[in-house]
Formats: C-alpha cells, sequence, structure tokens
C-alpha cells in the first residue's frame, strides 16, 4: 500500500517541480514549489518520520516559501524576463544536476553513511528502543554529530548577518522625524487665527 | 478497510458539526457581548433573544451572488476562501477534548498544529494578489508579515511549554499539568502568547490586514457570498482554534482547577469548553475595549519585545529544568 502512495506522491513532485520552472507566471511558479514541499514532506510521513515532515512544512512552507512569495509579488517581472536568461543560465543547471545526481549515487552506493569514530549510541539498537523518532532525532543530534550540528548552526548564523549587512546601506534615505520633537510642538506655533 | 474508513468520517462529522455550530454562534455571541460593552442590546429580532441570527446571517451569505472581478485570476481567487477554511478545521484532528477523546493522536501533535497554523498565511496572501486590487494586495502584505512575525514568538513560547512537558504529544502536555497548570511557572508566557495568538488570528488590536478605516477591508475587499463567508468561518474557526491551544498549553485542557470529588463529577469535556469560552470572551473583551495598533508599533512589539523575552524564558527554563 505505501509504495503505491509513494509512486503517487513522486509523481505529484515531478510533475510539479517540472511546472515550476516551465510556468510562465512567477507567482504560479512559487505556488508549485509551495505544492513540492509539501508533497515532499508527505513522502517522509510515508516512511514514518513524522518530525521530520513536520519540521519540513514548518520551515520550508511556512517560512521560506512565504518570503519567496512575499518577494515574488512584489517584483514586476514579465515573461520575456525569465526567458531571456535561459541559455546563460543552462550550462550552471547542466552542472549543478551532474553534481546532484554524483551525490546520491555516493550516497546510494555506500550503504552504510560515514559514521564519526567513538560513537556512542548504535543505530539499530536505538531504533528498537525507543519509538519517538523525535527523541532519536534529538539523542543523535546533541550527541554524536554534535560538533556538524553546531558548525551548521553557525554557517545560518553566517547567512543571517551576510543578508542584514547587504541589505543595510549607509546612506539614511528614510524621512523620519523623532517623536521627541513631534511631541515639542505646540498648537501656538501651527495655527495662526487672523 | 471499508468499515474503518467509514468510522474515521463519522468521527470527522462528530468533531466538525459542533464546531460549525460553535463558529456561527461565536458571531452572535460576539455581537452580544460587544453590544453589553456599549450599552447597546445587540441582535435581538431573528428569534428568541435573536438566537437565530446567525442562520439568518448564513441564508443571506450562501443566496448573495458570488463575483469574480474581471481581471483576477480565477482558480487562486476561489481556492484561496476554501483553504483558509479547510486549514481552520484541519487542526481540530489532533486537539484531544476530554481524556483519549481526539480524533488522532499522533506524537508530534503540536508541530503538526504549528505546521498547519503556518500555511494559514497562504489563503490570505493569494486572496490580496489574485483579486488584482490595491487595497487586497496592501492588506495581504500587512498580514503575511504579521503572521510570521508573531509566529516566531508563538513557536519559541511552545518549546519552553514542550521542555516543562517533556512531550510533543498534546494528550500527554495535558497529563502532565496533573498537579499544578503551566500557567502558574509559565504566566509571562501565557500573555505573550495571548497577545500573540491576537496578532496571529488578525483579530482586534492588531486586525491591521482587514482596517477597515484605512484599508476597506483589507484582503477580502473583493470577496462576496460565500467566498466571503469561507474567510468568515476561517477566522472565527481559528480563534476558536487558538483558545483550544492555549487551553491545552496553560490552562490544563480538560482537567478541572482542583483535583476533588466535586470538581470530578464534572465531565472533562465540559471543563475544556468552559476554559475555550473563557477565552474567547478575552479575545472579544479585548476587541470591543483596545484601539488598534499601528504597524510599525505592531512590529517592534513583535520582533523587540515578544521575540528576546520568549527566547530568555526558554533558558531560564532549560537552567531550571537541569538543575531540578
Amino acid at each position: 500500500m505505501t509504495i503505491y502512495f509513494f509512486y503517487f506522491f513522486s509523481f505529484l513532485i515531478i510533475s510539479s517541480s517540472i511546472l515550476v520552472i516551465s510556468s510562465n507566471n512567477a507567482v504560479h511558479s512559487v505556488l508549485y514549489l509551495i505544492f513540492t514541499f509539501f508533497n515532499s514532506a508527505i513522502l517522509f510521513l510515508l516512511m514514518n518520520a513524522e518530525f521530520l515532515a513536520m519540521t519540513i512544512v514548518i520551515v520550508y512552507v511556512g517560512a521560506i516559501a512565504v518570503l519567496f512569495l512575499f518577494v515574488v509579488m512584489m517584483l514586476n517581472i514579465t515573461e520575456s524576463e525569465i526567458k531571456e536568461g535561459f541559455l546563460k543560465y543552462f550550462p550552471f543547471g547542466l552542472i549543478l544536476i551532474a553534481i546532484f545526481i554524483s551525490e546520491l549515487f555516493l550516497v546510494f552506493n555506500f550503504q552504510n553513511f560515514p559514521i564519526p569514530e567513538n560513537v556512542k549510541i548504535n543505530v539499530n539498537e536505538a531504533m528498537l528502543t525507543e519509538s519517538s523518532n523525535t527523541k532519536l532525532i534529538g539523542l543523535f543530534l546533541y550527541t554524536d554529530y554534535f560538533i556538524i550540528f553546531q558548525i551548521s548552526g553557525f554557517i545560518l548564523l553566517l547567512a543571517m548577518i551576510g543578508a542584514i549587512v547587504l541589505a543595510q546601506s549607509d546612506e539614511r534615505k528614510l524621512k523620519s522625524t523623532s517623536s521627541i520633537n513631534q511631541k515639542k510642538v505646540r498648537k501656538k506655533d501651527i495655527i495662526k487665527l487672523n | 478497510m471499508l468499515y474503518e474508513i467509514l468510522i474515521i468520517i463519522l468521527k470527522v462529522f462528530i468533531i466538525i458539526i459542533p464546531l460549525m455550530v460553535s463558529i456561527a454562534y461565536l458571531t452572535y455571541f460576539e455581537r452580544k457581548v460587544i453590544g453589553a460593552i456599549q450599552l447597546r442590546k445587540g441582535p435581538n429580532v431573528v428569534g428568541p433573544f435573536g438566537l437565530f441570527q446567525p442562520i439568518a446571517d448564513g441564508i443571506k451569505l450562501l443566496t448573495k451572488e458570488t463575483i469574480f472581478p474581471q481581471n483576477a485570476n480565477k482558480f487562486i481567487f476561489a481556492f484561496s476562501p476554501i483553504l483558509t477554511f479547510a486549514l481552520a478545521l484541519l487542526s481540530w484532528a489532533v486537539i484531544p477534548i476530554d481524556y483519549k477523546v481526539v480524533l488522532s493522536d499522533i506524537n508530534v501533535g503540536i508541530m503538526y498544529i504549528f505546521a498547519i497554523s503556518s500555511l494559514g498565511i497562504y489563503g490570505i496572501i493569494m486572496a490580496g494578489w489574485s483579486s488584482n486590487s490595491r487595497y487586497a494586495f496592501l492588506g495581504a502584505l500587512r498580514s503575511a508579515a504579521q503572521m510570521i512575525s508573531y509566529e516566531v514568538s508563538i513557536g519559541l513560547i511552545i518549546i519552553s511549554i514542550l521542555l516543562t512537558a517533556g512531550s510533543l504529544n498534546l494528550s500527554e502536555i495535558v497529563l502532565s499539568q496533573e498537579n499544578y497548570w503551566y500557567i502558574i511557572p509559565h504566566f509571562p508566557m501565557f500573555l505573550i502568547f495571548f497577545i500573540s495568538t491576537l496578532a496571529e488570528t488578525n483579530r482586534a488590536p492588531f486586525d491591521l490586514p482587514e482596517a477597515e478605516s484605512e484599508l476597506v477591508a483589507g484582503y477580502n475587499v473583493e470577496y462576496s457570498s460565500m467566498t466571503f463567508g469561507l474567510f468568515f468561518l476561517g477566522e472565527y474557526g481559528n480563534m476558536i482554534l487558538m483558545s483550544a491551544m492555549t487551553t491545552i498549553l496553560f490552562l490544563g485542557g480538560w482537567l478541572p482547577p482542583l483535583n476533588n470529588d466535586f470538581f470530578n463529577l464534572i465531565p472533562g469535556f465540559v471543563w475544556f469548553m468552559l476554559k475555550v469560552s473563557f477565552l474567547l470572551f478575552v479575545f472579544l473583551w479585548v476587541r470591543a475595549t483596545l484601539p488598534r495598533y499601528r504597524y510599525d508599533q505592531l512590529m517592534s512589539l513583535g520582533w523587540k519585545l515578544f521575540l528576546p523575552l520568549s527566547l530568555f524564558w526558554i533558558i531560564i527554563t532549560s537552567i531550571v529544568l537541569y538543575y531540578y
């Protein structure tokens, strides 16, 4: 039964991700992208990884895709502008595809992932004892993979700082009045009756 | 197989039909409460005490003409109210009304609710974009920014509750409050959570997305008849859902206030409904009392006050839990 669901949802993922790159309207593309994220969360659910499924919905659909949609809606892109850079970016796309496919091959060829040395928790034993995968993920992330976890957090922090630095410009273009000056204004200074 | 599916569908109806009735009567309750606060009578013409007013409103909404704006994106325009309403109903699958009275007792219940409520933005932002109107678009943009900002502090507050309960399952969170409700140790977070739910459901004083005085009616200005009705039902459904969530996280769900024989006589779902009704009353009370926030005030409240406070509270909670 699960395998049919898997085929159904992966068919939906592939078809909607093709629609992401082929649709003419940028907003429609983002909506298809959201649909893709959602279906990939369902794939995790089919593998009994409910924590990851919910995290994907919360992080990707609930936060990142909203910001995508937010930006795309406010940009005024026409159809021709989208198609313009196709040939220019095509080689880069091919390189990315090659990288991802080779990564997939690496993952599937080495059945057991490289495990850090002196592992304290055995994966198979833990799977038997604990039923909730939330606890298991916590157990692994904060013991054996602690340093990798911290490094990924640090990369995210760097990205955040980078975004803030890019967004801040030195010029102060904002027209603003301080609230203290506003409070100092008296009626007799502004309204004159002749 | 078929039999099991039929049973599940029956259970869904047992949840949804009372929910729809309570959404309908919440609108009546709101008009009565605001009427009483403003020394008016509220609806009192249709039926005894105006009790049939929600039904009359429903018939009115159903029988009016559905108008599609000329330049609107038809599919998204029709889809977004359906999405909003469906999302308001979806979360009820995991809400425990009494001990073991829940449609599906999944072990990431609280994350499920959080995920579903974070999807609620899409209904609004798609409605605003697809109606191809300036007012609707501005309302949708405001609403998206507001909901994202307050979701952050809601998520952080949920984390500190989860740390105390030690589980993501909603029933277990309620059962862990047997000795004391979490409103006692987490009182400041209760206040922040309640204010954030006001912002999350776009209710007054944070009803900027539909600020009547400046944006006409915000994202739903182009909607008529039942498409508008679905937005309306979705908003009130979300109010009830958020109150239920506050009840589960802070007010001990179906548990009575004191564990003695007299209180235990009253069944758990009655306690649950009493608590939810009280919180809903506070929602309406706040709406009738406070003026609307300014947009920059709303943003600075969310990011500069609630976010650091709730983050700080997580650290305090973890320190306390680690040492005791």
